[in-house]
């Protein structure tokens, strides 16, 4: 018996789509990857993305790149304007300014990764449930939602803090506590038309239960605002620890972070301009590159765009 | 016409206010004028116009004196209460103008009339009989005689319920009886010879019993005094007007006094930067070192009030309850550094005991003790066989929170290098208050505060007014009989020699229990234009507002 072999013409062959044929099959591309690839070919996503990895590098590695000890008082040498032995100058007690914001990274990237990191599992999980079962189920826990809605989320973390006492990690249970609804109304939002499509139709009829569902077809297809809301929510997180700390209920002295910083400069703005404007600017860049970033992943998750 | 912003030029905007930015970081520090250091010759004490539009030492004719105008005054924070009893740096400008005290200390601690006009004290110092001035009137036109005295000697007792009164309560409780032969006089009696008795009255204000216990006690003040209550927006300002009638009838030259209330006093020096201001009270260092030479304003710094920064630690509670630990960081602390580098060399000079240069029991010598030492500290703490000490160093996040905070840095820093861990507990004020009462207060290790009291004529007063020092009950839950024997024996005697040779006992006893560490004094620094003249502030922290006056 003849066999014969084809290859399918070069022009078949356009990005995205897969190829099919002896040889050529591929997997499709998850379309988050696809979403992560289009943020970074996006400059704004691209300098987002280089800002945020800067940040968790800082963080990090800030043992190896500091060139002070962030603690270390140099008597004699307060002020000092960038130069002369410190590249960024120094604090009123002789410390290191750029040793300090180096280590001061690992404030912002810790607040912001456990604030958001509970605030949106805890959040999206019980926005998952709210929209999906409805009913009791949705109004009790809307209900709940709605009351902490009604606090500023500076207020609502004030609050919490004197609750729990100050600290880096009260700040971000704080946080956590006031992204909640935040997370909950949006996952809410997209549940509610997710689960009248006809793949969750599908699903409850070849015997799926509510948790597959909700697990394994409706969370992954609602996920997508949501992404762009944890970046937006990180930026939030940052800034309200700087803020936080620069009202004291944060990071405790002497531990360096970029709102007691800007606190403790603020007698010297006029004196030594260097000491308050260099944690300003850090954290300035993160939340720029936050944005941006939130920005790209939007541009790249919107199906009309994609399809544009 | 509608205009759209890119993202592009958006992004190119904030890059170049950021490069604006970081080049003003970039830049040198702003040079700062000289600090003055203890080689500084300075006046002995009182207070002194300095900077570079010095104002002249005497006083002014009374021709050159310009009358009229309404002074704009800033102020950091609002008064808490109308009650004049109240003593602090904002009631003393507010209710403290308009409520006059009986006598007033001059800078050598002479005591001078004000609504007492003369007195005569009995030679073992048990009795004083005060004539007071006549034709004085309060501002609703009642005059004012011996019964004021009274009212205000039995209302400042009644310490519980009147709680503002915690300062001349001590004071009033020392007469055991006293007499009004008129309307102008008044003889107070005690059991025991009372050589602090113008300490007392320097600080008794003397209140208007129709006010104080009528309606409107709340919102209204009456007194005697130069300038009369007009109006007062909480949180806003105060109104203070001319009393037209008062007893010194070539004062005040002003009409008026508008005290504005700041929250931020950076904010209250940009004000008076941008001329919305005459005066700037109590301004942050950093920016008195900025402007201390600028001729467009002057700088007044007060000397040697009495008022000082102290570190106190619990010596009822471990590891400081050991003599020899507290010892050790008495000998840690850095004292010269913390003036040089963060009080800008405003004080002048460092101290290890709180007496101003006014005060009998002020000791060039003994203020040497303690100088900083990090090799005595750890022999010390090697000698007290105590190991692995930790505790807490704690300040309130009120006034001078960015001074405490460097100073709990700059001891932290060098404790460590000692072997001893501590950890820094900035607090907010109402916990702070309530970590140092009783008089066993439940805070760890040290706090870190600021005293005042140490420029009376008598100097045991202070373990009478303040918890700091006090021998009945105090912040270090420090108690000792022969400490209470020493200040029981010093303010009773009559002798000024004999009180002398007391307090230097005293002194002594306190630098070696070392539970209160005194670091420095400091000033109370005010920014003003240069056509503000007059400025003064009399030995009780008062700013004598009526001498007050536009050149």
């Amino acid at each position: 018996m003849a066999t014969t072999t084809s290859t399918p013409p070069a022009t078949l062959a356009r990005p995205g789509v897969p190829l099919i044929g002896a040889g050529h099959l591929r997997r499709p591309r998850a379309p988050l990857t696809q979403a992560i690839e289009r943020t970074l070919r996006n400059p704004m996503g691209l300098f987002g993305a280089v800002v945020l990895g800067l940040l968790v590098v800082c963080a990090l590695g800030a043992q190896l790149i500091s060139p002070f000890d962030p603690l270390e008082q140099h008597p004699g040498s307060e002020l000092l304007p960038p130069g002369s032995g410190f590249f960024l100058g120094t604090d009123n007690l002789g410390r290191d300014i750029l040793s300090r914001i180096i280590f001061g990274s690992r404030a912002s990237l810790l607040v912001g990764v456990v604030a958001v990191g509970l605030g949106a599992s805890i959040g999206i999980a019980t926005g998952l449930a709210a929209g999906y079962f409805g009913g009791v189920v949705d109004a009790v826990i809307m209900r709940i939602y709605d009351a902490l809605l009604a606090f500023p989320a500076i207020l609502l973390g004030i609050g919490v803090v004197s609750v729990l006492g100050t600290g880096m990690l009260s700040v971000a249970y704080a946080l956590a506590i006031a992204s909640l609804p935040i997370f909950a109304r949006l996952m809410r939002s997209r549940v509610l038309s997710e689960r009248e499509r006809d793949y969750v139709l599908a699903a409850r009829c070849i015997g799926a239960g509510d948790g597959r569902i909700m697990g394994m077809h409706v969370l992954p297809n609602a996920i997508s605002p949501l992404i762009v809301q944890i970046s937006l929510a990180m930026a939030f997180s940052v800034l309200a620890e700087s803020a936080l700390s620069f009202l004291g209920l944060g990071t405790q002295p002497p531990q360096p972070s970029w709102g007691t910083m800007l606190n403790e400069s603020r007698a010297y703005l006029r004196t030594a301009p260097g000491f308050g404007i260099f944690p300003g600017a850090a954290l300035a860049l993160l939340l720029l590159g936050l944005n941006f970033l939130s920005d790209a992943l939007r541009d790249a998750l919107d199906p009309r765009r994609i399809h544009a | 016409m509608h205009t759209q912003l890119s993202r592009r030029t958006a992004l190119r905007a904030i890059i170049a206010a950021g490069a604006a930015s970081l080049l003003a970081a970039c830049g040198p520090a702003a040079s700062q004028q000289p600090a003055p250091t203890a080689a500084q010759p300075k006046p002995a004490a009182g207070a002194t116009v300095v900077g570079a539009a010095q104002a002249k030492p005497t006083a002014p004719a009374a021709a050159q004196i310009k009358r009229g105008g309404v002074l704009q005054w800033g102020q950091v924070g609002d008064i808490v209460t109308t009650d004049a009893f109240q003593w602090s740096p904002t009631a003393n400008n507010t209710t403290g103008a308009v409520n006059e005290t009986l006598i007033v200390y001059a800078d050598d601690l002479t005591p001078l009339p004000r609504l007492a006009e003369s007195w005569e004290q009995s030679s073992d110092l048990t009795k004083i009989k005060l004539n007071l001035r006549k034709g004085v009137t309060y501002h609703t036109g009642r005059e004012f005689t011996s019964d004021d005295i009274e009212y205000n000697l039995l209302r400042a007792r009644d310490f519980p319920k009147n709680p503002f009164a915690s300062q001349v309560a001590p004071g009033s409780a020392w007469w055991t009886s006293w007499e009004k032969p008129d309307k102008n006089t008044i003889v107070l009696q005690s059991d025991k010879p009372r050589p602090g008795v113008f300490d007392f009255l320097q600080y008794l204000r003397i209140l208007d019993k129709d006010t104080m216990e009528g309606p409107d006690a709340a919102t209204k003040v009456v007194g005697t005094g130069a300038f009369m209550w007009k109006e007062w927006v909480p949180g806003d300002h105060i109104s203070l007007v001319k009393n037209p009638n008062y007893w010194d009838r070539n004062k005040p030259y002003l009409d008026g006094i508008e005290i504005k209330v700041f929250r931020d006093a950076q904010a209250m020096v940009s004000a008076l930067e941008a001329g919305a201001l005459d005066v700037a009270d109590l301004i942050p260092i950093p920016d008195a070192a900025r402007l201390k030479g600028d001729p467009k304003f002057k700088t007044f710094e007060t000397h040697d009030l009495g008022q000082y920064f102290y570190a106190i630690v619990n010596a009822g509670q471990a590891p400081t309850d050991n003599k020899l630990v507290r010892q050790a960081v008495n000998y840690a602390i850095d004292r010269q550094r913390f003036v040089d580098s963060v009080l800008k060399g405003f004080p002048g000079e460092v101290r290890t005991l709180p007496w101003a240069k006014t005060s009998p029991a002020f000791e060039p010598a003994k203020n040497k003790m303690y100088g900083f030492d990090l090799d005595k500290a750890k022999s010390l703490i090697t000698q007290s066989g105590v190991s692995n000490i930790e505790f807490d160093i704690s300040w309130s996040t009120a006034g001078y929170q960015a001074e405490y905070q460097a100073l709990a840095s700059i001891i932290q820093s060098d404790l460590a290098k000692i072997g001893v861990k501590t950890n820094l507990k900035p607090t907010d004020p109402p916990t702070f208050t309530a970590q140092g009462n009783g008089n066993q207060p439940p805070y760890n290790g040290m706090r870190l505060s600021a005293g005042a009291f140490a420029q009376l004529y008598e100097a045991t007063t202070m373990s009478t007014l303040s918890r700091t020092w006090g021998y009945a009950s105090n912040l270090a839950g420090f108690y000792d009989d022969k400490f209470k024997d020493l200040v029981a024996a010093a303010s009773t005697e009559p002798d000024a020699a004999k009180r002398k040779q007391l307090y230097s006992q005293y002194s002594d006893f306190l630098l070696d229990a070392s539970y209160g560490m005194v670091i420095c004094p400091y000033s109370d620094i005010d920014l003003m234009k240069p056509n503000v003249e007059g400025l003064r502030y009399d030995l009780a922290t008062n700013v004598a507002v009526s001498e007050l006056w536009f050149s």
